[in-house]
């Protein structure tokens, strides 16, 4: 059986591997190949600091909350096995900030010793009334879509270097089922007017006196467009960027100076910091994930299409929850078309 | 009488920050800095710098306490300013884990750092063989950018330092009318203080940009401490040991014992080993003494003999010192008056 993942940015190749993963020792029939016309370092998933954190508010959305603390758990249990260095994995500790106290978020018991900054930590942040400490994690793509990519060629999956213009095309070539992780270009295989971009534009520097991640919030402006600084592995991320609507990829002068003026108020050591590059991406916006199974008829050919799209800013917080949901519903495949050995896959 | 003239004996954290203070408090006064090794070479450069007190017994808690908290203050007000990155300040967070639950679960410092409370079930999780912690903010210096910072500000007041040993303090009187004595570890020579002793320790300083957080376990022997950008891993306790050659065995047992807090360091590269002998004493001497010969005087402050606890509390001493300096000034003016009656 053919298993096709169109896109190969977080969504795309951990979808992958968590199919490959749980189906390739009982299906010895299953091929899963990538089919991408971007790969890391060129994908939006690149641009993403990295930082694992939901949104403020789940929106009563319980299934992405469920999805998020999938994720955040397996993370953390392989935050001790040697592997996490290669997968760029780390904790990190750091600040979330208001200019009013607003409700705790969904994800407060996720995350490691969330509690409220006192008010000593607050003089830190002029401007800013309350806020929140925790230590989360960190997941670099620009290590991470490696890491998986290595994962996926030993476990024999093959890559191709292309634009699907289609999911006929690929359904057609003999794919039984097509795995959609096209992120911000979904519309193209299929019109979604929900998915919108949200685009962000993030400074790089070097700052390596910043340890801790710090957010702020502007909570009538929506998340994102407000400054914050998330320190990495190598460079530190400037950002505060979210331009709904806006699909224009190059970077603009203007977020810059908002960028570099607001960050470098939030933190006066950053006047110092050395600029290193720029990026622009956009963020898959949709008002919830569309994760679900659809059955695509062409003439007399029918397709199993598993939709794994619209994560918004927040793909790196939940996309092994989602790559799990996709499994099953591969599973369900499967059991239909009754190749698995086993009643169960194995979870 | 003319303005008085202060030598500082040492150019370690300690020697360097009384110098700026008593700057900054006796604004008349001549400050130089003498010191046999500056930095990089002096004991601080090799310290992690963090601003976790160490207790010393002969010292009241308050004072222990007041010393931190003015450090920390000071410390805190140039993290926070567009001076952090050259200074070698900077907040970080972790956690101090115990094997055993610890008779103290409150340290004397627990509110001068920020955001200290007990560790949650979740986090200690991560410790498999601890049972107990804390979590908290505190600073770190980056201790060769925060001396050669320091050396900065003293220059731009004016002060002249010398690559100088001095061998006995009294060849200093006939230069300079107060002596600060921030020899550190030399100073058991230079003053033949015999109840400063050396505590040896051994410090890894590891390429790992990812360990953002420190760790330290509550017996002070095993830490990680994140910097700038090296990871300083430690370390060890060697009373009365003099040696400053690394010891191949000890560098792998400090990385096994910091693995086992931290395994991604297995992946930590470009190993630097060092050495230092923190100067140990039952208390810090902060103390006027005055040295006589024949019909002559020389006013000595010793400020020495730190320990463990040096970018801990200098800022603390520092500032007791320069007021000690203060006290000499008027005296040497009482003197200076009572020569004129």
């Amino acid at each position: 059986m053919r298993v096709a993942v169109i896109g190969a940015g977080v969504i795309g190749l951990s979808t992958a591997l968590c199919i490959h993963e749980q189906y390739h020792s009982l299906v010895p029939s299953l091929d899963v190949e990538v089919y991408a016309d971007r790969y890391s370092p060129h994908t939006a998933s690149d641009g993403a600091a990295g930082l694992w954190q939901p949104y403020l508010s789940d929106h009563g959305n319980l299934q992405e909350t469920l999805w998020n603390k999938e994720t955040f758990d397996y993370l953390l249990g392989h935050l001790g096995s040697p592997a996490a260095k290669e997968m760029g994995l780390f904790l990190i500790s750091g600040y979330n900030l208001f200019t009013q106290p607003v409700p705790d978020p969904s994800w407060k018991n996720i995350v490691l010793g969330f509690r409220n900054l006192t008010p000593k930590e607050l003089e830190l942040f002029p401007g800013y009334s309350y806020g929140w400490f925790n230590t989360a994690l960190m997941l670099e793509c620009r290590t991470y879509l490696p890491w998986l990519t290595n994962k996926l060629t030993q476990g024999g999956v093959k890559f191709f270097h292309k634009k699907v213009e289609s999911f006929q095309e690929v359904s057609s070539a003999g794919v039984d089922v097509v795995i959609n992780c096209t992120g911000m270009r979904a519309g193209e295989l299929q019109p979604d007017p929900e998915l919108q971009p949200g685009r962000g534009q993030v400074i790089r520097v070097l700052a390596p006196w910043v340890k801790h991640f710090i957010i702020t919030h502007d909570v009538k402006s929506g998340i994102y467009k407000s400054p914050y600084v998330i320190p990495g592995s190598e460079f530190t991320v400037l950002g505060g960027i979210y331009q709904h609507g806006n699909w224009n990829e190059e970077n603009s002068a203007q977020d810059h100076k908002t960028i570099w003026e607001n960050c470098c108020r939030l933190l006066p050591a950053l006047q110092k910091a050395k600029i290193i590059e720029e990026w622009s991406g956009l963020r898959p916006a949709r008002p919830c994930v569309r994760l679900e199974r659809e059955t695509i008829r062409h003439g007399h050919l029918q397709a199993e299409v598993i939709h794994n799209y619209g994560h918004g800013g927040f793909g790196i917080t939940i996309h092994w929850g989602c790559a799990m949901a996709v499994a099953r519903l591969v599973g369900s495949i499967l059991q239909e078309k009754k190749l698995a050995r086993s009643p169960q896959p194995r979870l | 009488m003319a303005a008085p003239k202060v030598a500082v004996v040492g150019a370690g954290v300690i020697g360097l920050s009384t110098a700026l203070c008593i700057t900054e408090t006796c604004p008349s006064c001549s400050v130089t800095v003498l010191a046999d090794q500056f930095s990089p070479n002096t004991t601080s450069d090799v310290a992690a710098g963090m601003l976790i007190p160490h207790t010393y017994p002969g010292t009241p808690i308050h004072v222990q306490k007041q010393w931190f908290k003015e450090t920390f203050t000071y410390l805190f007000a140039i993290s926070n300013s567009a001076e952090a990155s050259e200074a070698g300040i900077h907040l970080v967070s972790g956690w101090q884990v115990f094997k055993n639950t610890p008779k103290e679960e409150l340290p004397f410092w627990s509110d001068v750092v920020l955001g200290f409370r007990p560790m949650s079930e979740a986090e200690l999780q991560k410790f498999p063989q601890h049972q107990f912690g804390q979590a908290f903010t505190t600073l770190k210096c980056d201790c060769p950018s925060y001396l050669l910072w320091l050396e900065k500000r003293l220059k731009a007041t004016g002060v002249q330092m010398y690559t100088r040993r001095v061998a006995d303090l009294w060849d200093l009187r006939s230069e300079y009318n107060i002596v600060v004595n921030c020899a550190g570890i030399g100073a058991r020579q230079l003053v033949g203080d015999e109840n400063l002793f050396p505590v040896r320790g051994q410090v890894l300083k590891v390429h790992a940009p990812w360990v953002k957080n420190f760790i330290r376990d509550g017996d002070g022997l095993t830490y990680v401490y994140p910097g700038l950008p090296r990871v300083t891993l430690g370390g060890t306790r060697e009373k009365d040991v003099w040696s400053l050659s690394p010891d191949p065995d000890t560098t792998q047992d400090i990385f096994d014992r910091c693995c086992s807090l931290e395994p991604s360091l297995q992946e930590a590269q470009d190993i630097k080993v060092k050495v230092g002998l923190r100067p140990s004493r039952q208390c810090v001497r902060l103390q006027k003494e005055v040295f006589s010969q024949g019909g002559l005087k020389l006013l000595v402050v010793h400020n020495y003999g730190h320990g463990a606890g040096g970018f801990s509390v200098h800022r603390g001493t520092a500032k007791e010192a320069a007021r000690l300096v203060r006290e000499c000034i008027a005296t040497l003016h009482g003197s200076s008056l009572r020569a004129k009656l």
